[in-house]
């Protein structure tokens, strides 16, 4: 017996009494724990429902398990998006899985569809789709009508409160109910049609549960008990409460009429619900009941079969490609060709017919050729660059033979059906677009679909929802969360503890309850967004799959799966990826074309000049793909890359996996001749030779533990797979195991097989294959050949290619002023909408390059077609006559004015706004006639040199009416080291550099140490920070634009690094910073 | 005819809840009120519904966990009591 003062656990329930019934209940000794897995829930959300599911599908199959359960649904809220990941999970925890949905129907009452069969899911992914496509975006809606045609193989559930009948009957509109209730039975069929029975303790559900068990008894309906689960235990109900204020985007107080009433929305144990039904048992039976009769299973039953390929003249698939390749082949090598190519081409062609994807080719082949046929910038990236029959059907761009690629990381002869070969295509950005219109118009949405990607939430965007919710001040939260979405941030728990002003609060309830949201909140999804660029083709219906759903890009459709769930699926992927460096290169040759008259195509770029390596052994890499990071840039300075097999290995030595694997210093020591080439054991020569014993490339993993332990080449690449990807410590431990022991059995001594082992398993994780490398090298030195020998147009495809992700425009435009080239500003009689290249430069000049209107800010993308036009029409005599012309906006013809677009006029900037302001109307007023404005402008201040830098950087993005160091030069005193000089310091010598941050980088690999790479009058200086120094000068390191440093040389070879010992600030323009990129 | 929601209530149609008042309870090891002390004198006590519960206010540093029983003393009206799930105690609950 409870007293009445004895507090009571959180677990508290109590059984379901009626009027009544309620004496029989007490008198009784309480209810009997029953075996547990007597109950299934059949209405459960997952994470997947955004803003309101606030459990994963893996925390809810753990918990489910912990419970005996023996099956268990997930009913996410309109759509499948977890649907796979449940799935998958509760296989591997042996538990089954029923898939399902809570739809929203036109009147936005709910129901609860199950998938008792593989037909009843096509239906309801289909149901999905349709409600997706015409329905408002973010509120998919079904229409009642549509259920008839869908109906076939799904069991559907009378929804919770939001239920048609159920929300009839707690409104006492029993014959209404009635009537809606006889709908879905005719839809569904009696069998398949359930009223669904909640009981979560809250005041409504005892008299609406007991007119809808009347219901049901009168129309000889089974009725079934859920728990409308929302979180997998009842601690995580705070965390739900904050997602639904997130959704109605208020706080938990303004939110409060949308929160659940209690806690009790979780997977209750078997025996609880029991108690709860305990005089409606069916009630539970049923549970089980329908749980087996739901024998689809996501990962077994999906009817995805991808498009064969039709020859159309009775050959087969295998046929075809196998005529095709040996056409192909004796068009590129000559008839005969080696015996080499032959060997390997028949063994390519072999393992394709033996995992039955000859029809995977030849569709892609198909695809590709609608872009070689237009001429659209694409290359091969990834494993499929190792594979012959790639690079013959187009697919590559690379030619393994002459490259000695390997095939064994795409093509697997061990599990030829298992793997889907991955192929990656890179286009231009255009043509990437233009790829995507023709698979939609080729395949149709019904065959066609991207893949999405779910944006999870992040440390900052957790702290801004959370503290919203909680009602914390805006500017507390807005300084948590910038402080989280530093480089630097450690847990919020240190961080707050770390800040003064929050340490104190830890001791209140509401800021202990936000911290622990926050930790709850990460990694939970936020959107689905479109993945960049996976997309899936199918032979049958995709949105009988995957429902689909479109996206803000006209024409494009996305299904509700991420990667890791079409790769679950069997799906087989398609990779365009957006690659603006091939925009870049295409651009620059024909410019060249155009101003030169020589075509030059990039597969007769001579692969071998001496000029070329010349200029990437300096160091001169900015804007060169690849190879341009300080990182990069600091081996090239140390080490002789003469040719491209050399490039290749330098692209793929700068990456974590070589760097983690140790390999970076010994390789540049080898290729210095200060260190012997070794190896760990004789039998890794072979593998490990053409990178003087270090593992530099993906396909080494293999050949060494095909070399070591005597794998198979599958064997091999499952291990290198199990290692790249996060696993548990006895798995990683049986993997370890397998090596050893394959290693004793080949007689290798157990230090040196550990050894090897340990050298693979730092590598394995983020390393290129030697396919990927030569790809990126390839086109690394065609665009370092075009900025050797035509400069000019380098720069000029360079800027029109930005933003790439690199060096901001400035930085760019500064490292082309130190080539002798000239960067104009916009000019409205001379510039386009593209920067252009100019013949009439000066002097010391080797070319320049004038700005284009792409460049200013506040032109808005409508307004480039009209400049261009009127451009056409000659030039303008004023500015008067440009707004004649072009009526544009006052705010641009502003910033045209103040970028000194109009400084031909004679006229400095202030007097021309004013003359603007005296005749500029709006564009809906009456034409002006045509003369000039009368009126005489006054004396006005001509702005300064700095105020034109300024507003140079603050509406072009770079400085070009001056230097952004003009903007601190007077801050700058005569100790300070010029970047021109640091060559001649000495190693250890003291020295104190200053100038404006380009890059700021804190890689994971580094160890806490920060890399800057600041830029003064002369050039770049890498300035490197111990981790010890970040606590004192934290703000500086991680904010300021531009710095003043103090610290002494360090040399290798002729790589000078600045090493930090102290700061100072370095005031600018606080919009500096937008030309800084940071990296992680 | 609906009134204005949006203007300022009228204060003479505002009515606060009765303050609950504490109360001794016995519960059963189900949490179930058994018996309890009204006038000075131990009652038993029927269930007239269903118990509910409410959880509510966390975010204010006051959780508020409740679990509401309408009951009847035999030969007595029926009345709502309330179990604080935090502390145990026990309130009854005028309207």
């Amino acid at each position: 017996m409870r007293t009445s003062r004895q507090p009571l656990d959180a677990g508290y329930m109590t059984g379901w009494p009626h009027e009544g019934q309620a004496s029989r209940l007490i008198a009784e000794s309480p209810p009997t724990e029953i075996t547990p897995g007597r109950y299934v829930e059949l209405h459960c959300h997952s994470c997947f429902s955004l803003r309101e599911g606030a459990s994963t599908p893996l925390e809810l199959v753990l918990q489910a398990k912990q419970l005996g359960y023996p099956a268990l649904a997930v009913t996410d809220h309109v759509n499948l998006a977890g649907a796979m990941q449940f799935a998958q999970a509760a296989k591997a925890w042996k538990l089954k899985s029923i898939t399902g949905a809570e739809i929203t129907l036109s009147d936005g009452s709910h129901l609860t569809l199950l998938c008792e069969r593989p037909c009843g899911y096509a239906n309801l992914s289909r149901l999905l789709s349709r409600a997706n496509l015409s329905s408002r975006r973010g509120e998919p809606r079904i229409q009642f009508d549509w259920l008839a045609e869908h109906a076939e193989g799904l069991i559907a559930l009378s929804g919770c409160r939001k239920g048609e009948v159920a929300a009839l009957v707690e409104r006492g509109e029993l014959s209404a109910a009635q009537e809606a209730a006889s709908r879905y039975r005719d839809v569904f069929g009696r069998e398949s049609f359930f009223i669904e029975l909640q009981d979560n303790l809250v005041y409504e559900d005892q008299p609406r549960n007991e007119g809808l068990v009347a219901l049901a008894r009168k129309l000889d309906l089974g009725v079934v008990a859920t728990n409308n689960v929302h979180y997998h235990v009842r601690e995580r109900h705070r965390l739900h409460d904050v997602l639904v204020a997130v959704r109605y985007r208020t706080n938990l107080e303004e939110a409060r009429r949308h929160l659940r009433a209690n806690s009790e929305f979780y997977l209750k144990p078997s025996a609880e619900m029991e108690r709860l039904f305990v005089d409606l048992p069916e009630a539970i039976e049923n549970t089980l009941r329908i749980a087996e009769r739901c024998d689809f299973d996501l990962t077994r039953d999906l009817s995805y079969v991808f498009p064969d390929y039709e020859s159309g003249d009775g050959r087969s698939a295998d046929e075809y490609l196998r005529d095709t390749c040996y056409r192909l082949a004796r068009a590129h090598y000559g008839s005969p060709f080696s015996k080499r190519a032959e060997d390997r081409l028949n063994q390519e062609l072999d393992l394709i017919r033996q995992g039955k994807r000859a029809g995977f080719f030849l569709r892609f082949w198909e695809i590709l050729r609608y872009a070689h046929e237009r001429q659209l910038p694409a290359r091969g990236r990834g494993s499929s660059v190792g594979s012959l029959v790639c690079f013959l059907l187009g697919l590559s761009g690379i030619d393994p033979i002459r490259y000695n690629l390997a095939v064994e990381r795409f093509l697997n002869e061990d599990r030829p059906e298992k793997d889907v070969p991955d192929i990656d295509i890179d286009f231009g950005r255009e043509a990437r677009s233009e790829m995507f219109r023709h698979v939609f118009k080729e395949y149709t949405t019904e065959r066609a679909a991207m893949v999405c990607t779910f944006i999870e939430y992040r440390y900052a965007s957790a702290v801004r929802d959370a503290g919203k919710a909680l009602g914390l001040p805006e500017s507390e939260i807005d300084k948590v969360a910038k402080r989280m979405h530093s480089r630097f941030a450690g847990s919020l728990e240190d961080e707050l503890a770390a800040m003064p002003e929050f340490a104190a609060r830890m001791k209140f309830p509401i800021w202990r309850d936000f911290l622990r949201l926050v930790n709850e909140l990460r990694g939970l999804p936020r959107h689905l967004s479109q993945h960049s660029g996976g997309i899936i083709i199918s032979s049958s219906r995709i949105d009988e799959q995957v429902p689909i759903e479109a996206t803000a890009m006209d024409g494009r459709y996305i299904c509700q799966w991420d990667k890791d769930s079409v790769a679950d699926a069997g799906f087989i992927k398609l990779d365009f990826l957006g690659y603006p460096s091939l925009d870049q290169l295409e651009r620059g040759l024909r410019s060249v074309q155009e101003r030169h008259g020589r075509v030059v195509r990039p597969d007769q770029i001579d692969l071998a000049d001496p000029e070329v390596y010349a200029m990437i052994q300096r160091g001169d890499v900015l804007g060169i793909v690849q190879i341009q990071s300080r990182a990069q840039i600091q081996v090239l300075l140390r080490i002789k890359v003469a040719c491209i097999e050399d490039l290749i290995i330098q692209v793929a030595l700068i990456r974590p996996g070589p760097i983690q694997g140790g390999a970076v210093h010994p390789y540049i020591a080898r290729m210095l001749g200060r260190e012997e080439v070794t190896y760990d054991h004789p039998s890794l020569e072979r593998a490990l030779a053409e990178t003087k014993g270090v593992f530099v490339f993906q396909e080494q993993v293999i050949q060494a533990a095909m070399a070591i332990a005597g794998f198979t080449s599958g064997q091999a690449e499952e291990l290198r797979r199990a290692m790249s990807r996060k696993r548990s410590r006895e798995a990683m431990e049986a993997l370890r195991q397998a090596f050893m022991a394959g290693a004793a059995a080949n007689g290798v001594d157990a230090k040196t097989s550990a050894t090897v082992y340990d050298k693979i398993l730092a590598f394995a994780s983020f390393g290129f294959p030697k396919s990927h490398a030569a790809a990126m090298a390839v086109t690394a030195y065609h665009i370092a050949w075009l900025k050797r020998y035509y400069p000019t147009e380098f720069y000029c495809a360079l800027l029109n290619e930005q933003p790439m992700g690199f060096y901001s425009p400035e930085v760019i435009a500064n490292d082309a002023r130190r080539h002798d080239i000239e960067v104009r500003g916009v000019d409205v009689n001379r510039s386009g909408v593209e920067c252009s290249i100019e013949d009439d430069y000066l002097g010391d000049s080797r070319g320049a390059v004038r700005l284009g209107y792409r460049y200013v800010k506040g032109l808005a993308e409508a307004s480039w077609q009209r400049l261009e036009t009127e451009r056409e029409n000659g030039r303008y005599a004023s500015l008067w006559d440009f707004w004649r012309r072009t009526r544009l906006s006052r705010q641009a013809i502003e910033n045209l004015i103040r970028v000194g677009a109009f400084a031909w006029t004679g006229l400095h900037e202030r007097e021309l706004s004013w003359q603007l302001g005296a005749f500029y109307q709006p564009l809906d007023a009456q034409l002006p006639l045509a003369m000039l404005p009368a009126g005489v402008t006054p004396r006005l201040r001509e702005m300064s040199q700095k105020e034109r830098i300024v507003t140079d950087f603050l509406l072009v993005g770079m400085a070009v009416r001056g230097r952004m160091m003009d903007l601190v030069r007077d801050q700058l005193h005569e100790g300070i080291t010029p970047s021109q000089l640091l060559q001649q310091k000495q190693v250890g010598e003291k020295v104190t550099i200053a100038g404006l941050v380009a890059v700021r980088q804190a890689p994971e690999t580094a160890k806490g140490f920060v890399f800057h790479t600041l830029e003064d009058d002369g050039g770049l200086i890498n300035v490197i920070t111990a981790p010890r120094l970040i606590p004192e000068y934290r703000w500086l390191i991680e904010s300021a634009p531009a710095l003043i440093v103090h610290g002494h040389i360090e040399r290798e070879e002729r790589s000078v690094n600045v090493i930090a010992e102290r700061f100072d600030a370095l005031p600018i323009i606080p919009d500096a910073e937008r030309r800084v990129h940071n990296f992680g | 005819m609906v009134g204005n929601t949006r203007g300022a209530p009228d204060p003479r149609r505002i009515r606060r809840l009765k303050s609950p008042r504490a109360l001794e309870v016995e519960a059963g090891a189900d949490g179930v009120p058994l018996r309890l002390r009204l006038g000075g004198a131990w009652h038993d006590v029927s269930l007239v519904r269903h118990p509910w519960r409410i959880d509510q206010n966390w975010w204010r540093g006051e959780p508020m966990s409740r679990m509401y029983y309408r009951i009847a003393p035999t030969d007595g009206p029926p009345l709502t009591v309330y179990c604080d799930l935090a502390s145990g105690e026990w309130f009854r609950q005028e309207y």
